[in-house]
């Protein structure tokens, strides 16, 4: 059984990655770099970093705000708000792209009213911000939520009779509380806003140099058969997922039990 | 400072966790609510805390109406069943949090807090723990952290929710003690909340027995317990056996005030015993009546068997009676 499974993950996991690497450096190690520095892989990892940093930020504020509520609180609607919060990992990512293009794209419904202001969301990066938003809308919600429901209402309603005010019990006694689910949390929406494919590729137009991201990068280069090149930007990916695992079992092994 | 409350209402959803309780708790005493779980007690208590919002009513602290001042502003310490101690934060920030927290001008310079904290820890006898972390201490070493930093704020009124309801027995033994002679030190107005009717009786003041969301009966620990106004509040606060229902009034006595003899006595009824428990020095003996179905329990000392044995049969004379009305 372990044999087998060892083989599984060899076959499955591990030998792609090692295929990437090879034929990323099959040219040799002058090639590799090149391929890295040319003028539209460097936009694309710019625009994917653009996307990270916006796109971390806020999913992050709205997944402790979404979980601090629904595991805090019973209030009217709470159960619809779980739900909702579940949607963007039921819906096909494609599927996500095409609602915003249907939403903003120029026969959408608010593409004329963006078009008079001069707004552009599809075919651009806001598209593609957006688009990643909402694929990893529910990471660090998701990963939150059971942690707080566990804990309970004590640890802040002891902080309150002592006199500290709202945001002082958020910083001082819930934040701390959920320091290592967050940051869990955060990594797995960062590796998945990285990553993201397709929602991406149906807002972005693939515009080289203005709106590819590193993964529709890979696919065009491999597309044009330059097949190093695209291996070397899929090595840089491959790279990102490493340190994520390599953050994520750190973490574990700091809070001594593995997540989900 | 004293407490009252005047015409609580409290409403979940279709449960009526208080129903116009009225409770008037006098400055400097120990009180305890006590009551199965649901009567209402702890809802009271968090409303006094301002943690529940109560339906209608007031609460009242030294004269003045508080019920709009959230728990932070009402001079309260509250102590919880599970401690909700800091983890993240050793014992001595525990006990700071409530002076760290203060605002401006009102927070102590960092030695008086220090000085503050430790005199604190001192009172409760962790001073040596200091620098420890909750988790590396035990249940009712945790719980006089949570007791010293709810005593940190000085507050005006300390309330408790079931305070040695996770500790063991003996600890609680042990606890319960130590926290009516802090009680005698330091005379701050306390309420506990308890399903626990040896720990009311032992170190309370006054009792306030909770039934379905209201006061069922309110006195001293010996009022309560030889004057029980209702069926309930006599079941609640130890054994009870059945002797007579008659015209919808019920007798009965608590199991030591049942005597045994092993000799025919006028008046006494003749049973057999069904069962011999010892318990320490205790023995526990179930009789069944002659003229009567059911097991009755009574207790007396080990030595005052007199070789009693099961199946023998006995006379059984009664002590103390109660006579209640019937339905709870």
């Amino acid at each position: 059984m372990v044999t087998l499974t060892l083989v599984l993950v060899g076959l499955l996991l591990v030998l792609p990655l090692l295929v990437v690497l090879i034929t990323a450096l099959r040219s040799g190690v002058g090639p590799y770099l090149q391929a890295l520095q040319t003028p539209d892989t460097l936009s694309a990892l710019r625009l994917s970093l653009l996307t990270v940093l916006i796109v971390v930020p806020l999913n992050m504020v709205f997944g402790v705000s979404a979980a601090w509520a629904t595991a805090k609180f019973d209030f009217p609607g709470r159960s619809l708000l779980l739900t909702l919060i579940d949607l963007p990992l039921a819906v096909s990512p494609v599927i996500s792209g095409l609602v915003y293009v249907l939403l903003f794209g120029r026969q959408g419904w608010l593409g004329p009213w963006l078009e008079a202001n001069d707004l552009k969301i599809i075919f651009a990066p806001a598209g593609i911000v957006l688009a990643t938003t909402f694929v990893t809308f529910a990471y660090v919600a998701r990963e939150l939520i059971p942690v707080m429901q566990t804990q309970g209402k004590d640890d802040e309603e002891a902080a309150l009779t002592l006199g500290a005010s709202g945001w002082q019990t958020f910083s001082r006694v819930t934040l701390p509380n959920i320091r290592w689910a967050l940051l869990y949390g955060v990594i797995m929406c960062n590796a998945r806003a990285l990553g993201e494919f397709g929602a991406v590729s149906v807002v972005s137009g693939k515009i080289r140099g203005l709106t590819n991201t590193l993964p529709l990068h890979v696919e065009i280069l491999y597309n044009e058969y330059q097949t190093v090149a695209a291996f070397a930007v899929a090595s840089l990916l491959a790279l990102f997922a490493l340190l994520t695992l390599g953050l994520k079992a750190l973490i574990e092994s700091r809070t001594g039990h593995p997540h989900p | 400072m004293s407490i009252q409350v005047q015409h609580l209402s409290k409403q979940f959803g279709t449960f009526a966790a208080l129903q116009d309780v009225t409770l008037n708790v006098p400055d400097g005493q120990l009180v305890a609510l006590l009551g199965p779980s649901g009567s209402g007690k702890t809802t009271l208590l968090r409303v006094i805390a301002g943690l529940e919002i109560p339906d209608t009513g007031r609460v009242l602290l030294g004269g003045q109406d508080i019920t709009q001042v959230g728990p932070g502003g009402r001079g309260i310490g509250f102590v919880f069943q599970h401690y909700a101690l800091f983890k993240h934060l050793s014992v001595f920030e525990n006990v700071a949090f409530g002076l760290k927290v203060k605002r401006g001008g009102q927070r102590p310079a960092p030695p008086v807090i220090r000085d503050k904290v430790m005199r604190l820890l001192e009172l409760v006898q962790l001073d040596w723990a200091a620098a420890r972390y909750p988790a590396q201490l035990s249940g009712g070493q945790r719980q006089r952290v949570a007791l010293a930093r709810a005593l940190a704020v000085e507050p005006q009124v300390l309330l408790l929710d079931e305070p040695f309801g996770a500790l063991d027995a003996s600890v609680r033994q042990e606890l319960r003690d130590w926290l009516r002679r802090l009680h005698d030190e330091i005379h701050l107005t306390s309420i506990f909340v308890t399903h626990d009717q040896a720990e009311a009786l032992e170190i309370a003041d006054r009792i306030v027995v909770f039934n379905a969301g209201q006061i069922e009966q309110e006195g001293t620990p010996e009022e309560v317990y030889d004057h029980p106004a209702t069926l309930f509040t006599y079941r609640f606060l130890g054994k009870a056996n059945v002797l007579d229902r008659a015209g919808g009034q019920v007798t009965l006595a608590r199991p030591h005030d049942l005597h045994l003899h092993l000799q025919p006595v006028p008046g006494a009824w003749a049973s057999v015993i069904t069962r011999i428990h010892v318990v320490g020095p205790e023995a526990r003996v179930d009789v069944t009546r002659s003229d009567q179905s059911g097991a009755l329990e009574v207790y007396l000392p080990k030595t005052q068997l007199g070789g009693a044995s099961v199946g023998q049969i006995v006379y059984l004379t009664a002590g103390r009676q109660v006579t209640l009305p019937e339905g709870e």
